[in-house]
């Protein structure tokens, strides 16, 4: 099995996108794209051919159910696997999210030191 | 008692109704059967005697006619009982009349006009008896005085034939007298029985009076369609309020219009069908008509019955609207608090969290302290967060509990692993006595871990430095039961009745210290409330703590 290197991440909240790259780059190694909205990750996402996508929930405009839903329509992105970050995660929640095709709910706030493990850890189940 | 007084009064009101009702007739017979006497008798008796008695008749009659006029006009005046005195009183003075009729005008000697004469006072008796009926003391008063004249001149002729007479006279008297007091007998009792029926129809209708007032002042929308479920017959002011119509627009309306979900009115329909009552079912209702109102919800009852004769649905609307909005209100601000709350902490624990971890590069230790004391709050607004939460969804009966079966032992060994960590940083030792027996207990996973977890940080927190907290499972008949222990300083007495209370910390500064919520064990009793568990605690200050948990076993 190949590893893991390329993550796009889609959230619309500047501090925790700062974070999060640091996070991913510093502590886990990945090549990270930060997208700000669901808009902005289906217009790059095919030309980043990303391994992994983690998506935020609670984005205006499109938020993370409907980016799920668009970026599945593209036919490069059908099977990359995706994760929502929210903090939303009582067990009916994570069962909602998974049915509508998320492989894993990553919950907020994330431990940033162990946040690479985790995301590898979804992309290796 | 006052029932009695109410049939009196009623009796005597009746009493005077019949007497001078029958009055014009009376005294128009009187007069002619009066007239004809005179004829007749006027061979055989003196002409000034007949005259004479004619006048008397005529003064008694215009006194009877101008009594019956002034009853007619100012009856209202008097009361019914001066009436009926007043009646009697102009009864008995006819009846004085035509005793003197009897007395005066006997042709004596002379049997075919005693008869006849015997003939008129016998019928004007038995006349008297039917009309004055109502009244078995007018009765008497007349038939007495017309009769008995005629029976002491009957006994004074002598022979057979007027002796006959005499006696035929008595018993028509004595007749007369048992047939007005039967007369009177059953129109008593059937005044009463009217009396009793008015009485039944008046308070039956204030009793409706009474119902529609309160059905009509019920805050509590109600409606009765006819069975099919189709047209509205029947409704009060709050139903109008709450479907926002017009009174005149509501009868004969079809129900179904307002259901925003068709198939839930199906349904309802179908359960009355199969003569089922349906109970506080929550209906969204929209106004077609008014969509600006929005949409209303309301506890419906539903109720079979009957609507003159025809089978038709009674339902009762508790409108629970505000209630509603003000719950979604409630949920969409704790929804958007809980982001906006976390979104910060996601970053500030974020970029603590890689400071921390030497991702930025080494730091000074004062910086490490700073940092550490900053992640650490942050983590404690977290958990803040989490139990207020937490609370809200446990209160308002959101959480949803996924019970299965699951091995005890198994998950304290499970919650042991999660917190070991935490004990060991501490310095308390965890120790485990499975007398579990591999008892299976119906619990939700994850909500139990959770019970279990704020137990054992709580006796690690307030154990001391190289203490030891204890977990024991012990099988009593069909229930479990876990305790956890510590050696900590115990529960203070004034404490002990509030230790399951919200924000009830003995002292809040303790528990910042030791890293609390103040919510835990309030959130672990319901917790464990929900999943049909009981909690509870022993404790000597000084002694430390025993906090244990029961479930029933499940096979």
């Amino acid at each position: 099995m190949t590893t893991l290197q390329r993550i796009l991440y889609v959230e619309d909240e500047a501090d925790i996108q700062a974070v999060a790259k640091l996070a991913l780059e510093m502590v886990g190694g990945f090549t990270v794209k930060i997208c700000s909205s669901g808009e902005e990750a289906l217009r790059e996402a095919v030309a980043f051919a990303p391994e992994m996508i983690l998506l935020d929930v609670m984005m205006p405009g499109m938020d993370g159910p409907t980016t799920l839903a668009a970026l599945r329509k593209l036919p490069a992105l059908a099977t990359i696997p995706i994760a929502f970050m929210t903090a939303k995660v009582q067990p009916q929640e994570v069962a909602h999210y998974k049915s509508l095709g998320a492989r894993d709910v990553i919950p907020k706030p994330f431990d940033p030191m162990n946040l690479a493990k985790q995301v590898r850890a979804i992309w290796e189940s | 008692m006052r029932e009695d007084t109410r049939q009196n009064t009623l009796l005597l009101s009746e009493q005077v109704r019949l007497l001078y009702g029958g009055l014009p007739l009376a005294i128009v017979m009187s007069g002619l059967i009066a007239g004809l006497q005179v004829v007749v008798m006027w061979p055989v008796v003196s002409q000034n005697l007949n005259l004479g008695w004619l006048t008397l008749m005529l003064i008694v009659t215009l006194v009877r006619v101008g009594i019956y006029f002034l009853n007619k006009l100012k009856r209202e005046s008097q009361t019914d009982l001066f009436w009926l005195i007043l009646f009697r009183v102009s009864v008995f003075m006819v009846g004085l009349v035509w005793g003197v009729a009897g007395l005066m005008l006997f042709p004596t000697g002379n049997i075919s006009y005693q008869v006849f004469l015997a003939f008129v006072m016998a019928g004007v008796s038995s006349a008297a008896s039917s009309s004055l009926a109502s009244d078995r003391i007018s009765a008497l008063g007349f038939i007495v005085p017309t009769l008995i004249p005629l029976v002491w001149n009957f006994s004074r002729e002598g022979g057979v034939m007027p002796l006959s007479m005499e006696l035929m006279t008595v018993f028509f008297l004595i007749f007369l007298f048992a047939a007005a007091s039967r007369t009177q007998k059953n129109l008593v009792e059937f005044i009463s029985l009217r009396a009793k029926s008015i009485e039944q129809e008046e308070a039956l209708r204030e009793s409706e009076q009474h119902v529609r007032y309160i059905i009509d002042t019920c805050p509590t929308a109600a409606r009765i369609a006819k069975s099919d479920g189709h047209e509205v017959v029947f409704f009060n002011a709050s139903y109008v309020k709450l479907i926002n119509a017009a009174t005149s627009e509501v009868n004969g309306i079809d129900p179904a219009t307002y259901y925003a979900n068709q198939h839930d009115y199906a349904e309802i329909l179908q359960q009355l069908g199969r003569g089922e009552k349906v109970m506080e079912r929550l209906v969204e209702l929209k106004i077609p008509h008014d969509p600006s109102a929005g949409n209303k919800w309301a506890l419906a009852t539903f109720l079979p019955t009957y609507y003159h004769g025809v089978p038709a649905v009674l339902g009762w609307f508790h409108d629970i609207t505000e209630r509603i909005r003000a719950e979604r209100i409630k949920s969409e601000f704790v929804s958007t608090v809980s982001h906006e709350l976390r979104t910060p902490l996601t970053a500030i624990m974020g970029a603590l969290g890689l400071l921390m971890g030497g991702v930025m590069g080494p730091l000074s230790e004062q910086a490490k302290e700073m940092i550490s004391i900053a992640h650490k709050n942050s983590q404690h607004l977290t958990f803040l967060i989490n139990d207020l939460l937490d609370m809200e969804k446990l209160v308002a009966g959101k959480m949803v509990f996924d019970m299965q079966k699951h091995l005890l032992c198994k998950l304290v060994e499970q919650s042991l692993e999660e917190n070991r960590t935490f004990g060991t940083g501490r310095r308390v030792t965890l120790t485990f006595n499975d007398g579990s027996q591999n008892a299976h207990v119906n619990v939700d996973k994850q909500r139990f871990l959770q019970v279990l977890s704020n137990l054992l940080s709580n006796a690690i927190k307030y154990s001391p430095s190289d203490g030891v907290v204890a977990i024991n499972i012990t099988v009593s008949g069909a229930q479990a039961r876990l305790a956890v222990s510590d050696s900590g300083p115990g529960i203070p007495k004034e404490f002990r009745t509030r230790i399951f209370q919200k924000f009830s910390q003995a002292d809040s500064s303790d528990t910042r210290q030791k890293g609390g919520t103040g919510l835990g064990l309030a959130i672990t009793k319901e917790l464990v409330n929900r999943m049909k568990g009981v909690i509870g605690f022993e404790s000597v200050e000084g002694e430390g703590a025993n906090f244990y948990v029961e479930f029933p076993i499940v096979a």
